[in-house]
Order: C-alpha cells, then sequence, then structure tokens
C-alpha cells in the first residue's frame, strides 16, 4: 500500500511526559500549524509502497529550503485517508526538482473537523515520523545535483551557498 | 570643558560609549557639580548613547541621576530631555527598575581598593550593562515571535534578528539565552527555533559557547528543548559533544526522541573517524 509523505516539524508531534496536560491519544495543538492548508488543500507527497522514490520526494522537498535544515516527515499509509473519506487530487509540485512534480498530491475540499481528523491520523502514526539531519540533506542534494537531477543555480542563495562550500 | 582627573570612557562594544570615573562620590559636598560637569564634558565629545552610575552610594547617585531623569525623584527640577540611556548600578546587583531611557553617568566611586581591584569592577560593571542590554533587546524578540510560525529550514524574522543580537552582544547573548531556557523556564517554539539557529550560524567568536549551552539543553526537562538541542548539535557536528549525547540517551525517556538523538550521536561519531583517519 502507498504512503503519502507530509512535511512537519517531529517537535511538535512529540507526546511527552512533561506535557502532563496531555492527553495520551491527544496531540499538541502547535502540530496543526504542520498541516497548514491552502484553498482548503494540503500539500502531501505520494510515496510508492516500496518507498522506491522515497529518497527522490525528500530531495524535492529540501530544494523548497532557504537554508540546509534537517528534514522531519511522516509516512501516513493512504488507506487510512482513505477510509476517513479524504479526497486526494493530482497535482503537479513546484519544486526545481521537475522530475520529482509528479508526486505530488492534494488532500483537498478539507474542513475544519477534517484536519483536525487529519492530524489526529497522523498522530497515530508517529512511528512513522522520521529525520534527516542536515548533513543526510546536503549529501542527498548533492547527489542528485552531481546527476544532474537537480541545477544548484536553481537553489536558493543560502541554500546554494552551503552546497558549494561544502566538500562532495 | 575637560573631564575630572581620574575619568576614564569606555567602549562597551555596543558603539555606546560610557564614562567610568574614580572620583570619590559621597552625598557630600562637591562630587555632586562635579559629576554633572563631567556629564557635560563627555557627552559633548563623545557619541555616547548610554551612560553607567555605579552606585555604592545608592542614594547619593539617584540623586545625581535624578538630575537627568524626573522619573527618578520628580521634585528635583533639572533637564529630562536628555538623549541617553542611563543605568544605575552597584557591583553586586543590577535591578532592571533602575533602567530608564534617559542619562546616563557611569562612575565608579572611589574606595580604598587598588587599582586591580577598581579595573575588575569596571569590568564587571560593563559586562553587567552589556547583558542588561541584551536580555532588553533579546526578550523583545522572544515576545515579538509567539506571533511567528515556524518551519525548518525556512528563514524566519525571528531567526534572522536573533543572529544579529548574538552577533551584536557574543557571550551575553547566550547569557540571556540561557536563562530564558533555563531560569526563566521561558518555553516557545522560538526557544526551539533559537536552538537550532545556534547550531547553525557562523560565529567562530561563540562557537564555544553555544557548544556548551546546546550540550546543556539535551538535559533539559521539556523534550522539544531536548529535540532542538541536539539538531543544533547535528548542525555543529562535533564529535567533542558525543559524551553529552551518550549521557542524554541514557536518560532519554521519549522514545520518538531517543531515536533522533542516537542518529545524531551516529553522526558525530562518524566525523569523529574521519577525523582521526
Amino acid at each position: 500500500m502507498p504512503f503519502f509523505l507530509r512535511k512537519i516539524r517531529k517537535a511538535k508531534w512529540l507526546n511527552d511526559k512533561a506535557l502532563t496536560w496531555l492527553g495520551t491519544d491527544d496531540l499538541q495543538a502547535d502540530a496543526i500549524f504542520d498541516l497548514k492548508t491552502d484553498d482548503n488543500a494540503l500539500s502531501v507527497w505520494h510515496v510508492e509502497d516500496d518507498k522506491s522514490n522515497l529518497q527522490v520526494v525528500i530531495a524535492a522537498l529540501s530544494t523548497t529550503s532557504d537554508n540546509l535544515s534537517n528534514l522531519d516527515y511522516v509516512l501516513v499509509e493512504q488507506s487510512v485517508f482513505a477510509k476517513a473519506g479524504l479526497k486526494v487530487i493530482h497535482t503537479r509540485g513546484k519544486t526545481v526538482y521537475d522530475e520529482a512534480n509528479k508526486w505530488h498530491r492534494d488532500l483537498v475540499e478539507l474542513s475544519a473537523k477534517s484536519l483536525i481528523n487529519t492530524a489526529l491520523l497522523i498522530a497515530s502514526q508517529r512511528s512513522e515520523m522520521k529525520r534527516l539531519l542536515p548533513k543526510q540533506v546536503l549529501s542527498l542534494l548533492q547527489e542528485k545535483i552531481m546527476a544532474g537531477e537537480i541545477k544548484t543555480a536553481e537553489l536558493k542563495e543560502k541554500l546554494r551557498g552551503k552546497i558549494e562550500q561544502s566538500p562532495q | 570643558m575637560m573631564l575630572s582627573e581620574g575619568l576614564k570612557p569606555f567602549n562597551t562594544g555596543l558603539n555606546q560609549w560610557c564614562l567610568v570615573t574614580s572620583e570619590t562620590a559621597t552625598p557630600s559636598g562637591e562630587p555632586l557639580g562635579r559629576i554633572s560637569r563631567d556629564i557635560e564634558a563627555f557627552t559633548a565629545t563623545s557619541p555616547a548613547t548610554h551612560i553607567l552610575v555605579a552606585d555604592p552610594f545608592g542614594p547619593y547617585s539617584q540623586a545625581v541621576a535624578a538630575g537627568y531623569s524626573n522619573e527618578l525623584m520628580p521634585d528635583i527640577n533639572m533637564p529630562t530631555s536628555s538623549p541617553y540611556y542611563l543605568y544605575l548600578m552597584d557591583y553586586g546587583s543590577v535591578s532592571p527598575c533602575f533602567y530608564w531611557p534617559d542619562v546616563v553617568l557611569l562612575t565608579s566611586s572611589n574606595t580604598d581598593e587598588g587599582t586591580d581591584t577598581q579595573s575588575q569592577n569596571t569590568a564587571k560593571l560593563i559586562e553587567r550593562a552589556v547583558r542588561l542590554e541584551a536580555a532588553r533587546e533579546i526578550s523583545i524578540e522572544f515576545e515579538k515571535a509567539k506571533e511567528e510560525s515556524f518551519e525548518d529550514g525556512m528563514d524566519s524574522e525571528f531567526s534572522r534578528r536573533l543572529e544579529n543580537l548574538i552577533i551584536k552582544f557574543d557571550h551575553s547573548a547566550l547569557a540571556v539565552i540561557r536563562s530564558l531556557v533555563f531560569v526563566a523556564d521561558f518555553y516557545g517554539e522560538a526557544v526551539g527555533e533559537a536552538l537550532r539557529l545556534l547550531g547553525r550560524i557562523d560565529h567562530p567568536e561563540t562557537y564555544s559557547n553555544r557548544l556548551v549551552l546546546l550540550e546543556q539543553c539535551l538535559f533539559h526537562p521539556d523534550a522539544r528543548v531536548r529535540d532542538a538541542a541536539s539538531l543544533g548539535l547535528a548542525y555543529l557536528d562535533n564529535p567533542s559533544a558525543i559524551p553529552y549525547l551518550r549521557r542524554a540517551i541514557q536518560v532519554e525517556p521519549n522514545e520518538m526522541l531517543l531515536e533522533d538523538m542516537e542518529q545524531v550521536l551516529r553522526q558525530l561519531e562518524e566525523t569523529l573517524q574521519c577525523l582521526s583517519s
């Protein structure tokens, strides 16, 4: 079963004992900010069930950064969203990694209730929340640049500067 | 007009000149007039924006300061339109209530102490003044940041401004951030953003202090702070943090965070291996 990938900030999804007011099956309200919608649509990326395109999708997301950074993401089985009745449409991504843009999707016609439901579904997949450290993102981008799939000149200035000054 | 003998201007590093005097300041007699004249002489020839009043004789210095700030002693009819910032402080404590957006003179009251002690005291005073200013400016940024939302990899107004303040205030800025994280028990998403920034910025002057602060934050009671600290250390990629990470991993109760810390540890161990081969 394929997945949807959504970029998040893991710290917002932590359910920590120190947050004594937070129920075990609940999530921090701050997490909702990771699900910023536009025109009631939430941007996600399709990841094949064998995760063969995972690195491509992560590289595409990394190209949108101002700075070299970690990249936190969650993978949720598409069936989970399907069961919740969420509607998905194909919309081409707008990153500079052209080959990856075909994997972009939008969850559309989201109401406030369905957005919160989506957040809860994501929170239930905490084991599928992963992180690439800045150094790993750097080497992934370098790999794609070397392969000619991403053009350095199209990246934002600070990110480009970091890549150019780092040894391959 | 000349400064009294013994007066020395100091640059605090903030482009704000202060004045230090080793003249005796007592509540009786001449010094009040002398200090007033010294303020005039000093400000006539320097680009001062801040002046400090060291205050071993509290009421007396307050009276001096009152000459420039009616907020302090409303009964005294003295000029109040000075463009300077006033800090009134003593060697032992600095109270924020002694802060007026008004005039300032830094005088170090003469005691029987030797010159070395006076220099040390002066250095302490200046450090305190700088820290006070850093605290004021950085706290404002943390307050403003409550209106911002943050995303990994994306520049934020907060991080841009905080980076400038770290460059401006150096170690004082780090001391303020430390107290916001630990002493003030302040948490906003801005703290996480600040700790990431500490790992990311290119500022060699504060490198070792940033490293130490991030290592300390690995043991903070709030998992979000520990998470940001481990990310900051991943940016710094300095293997000297390995023992701290190992210890933090041993006591980390949050599984999700544990996995991320282990990942950072692996990165630093690889870096160590590269450096030693």
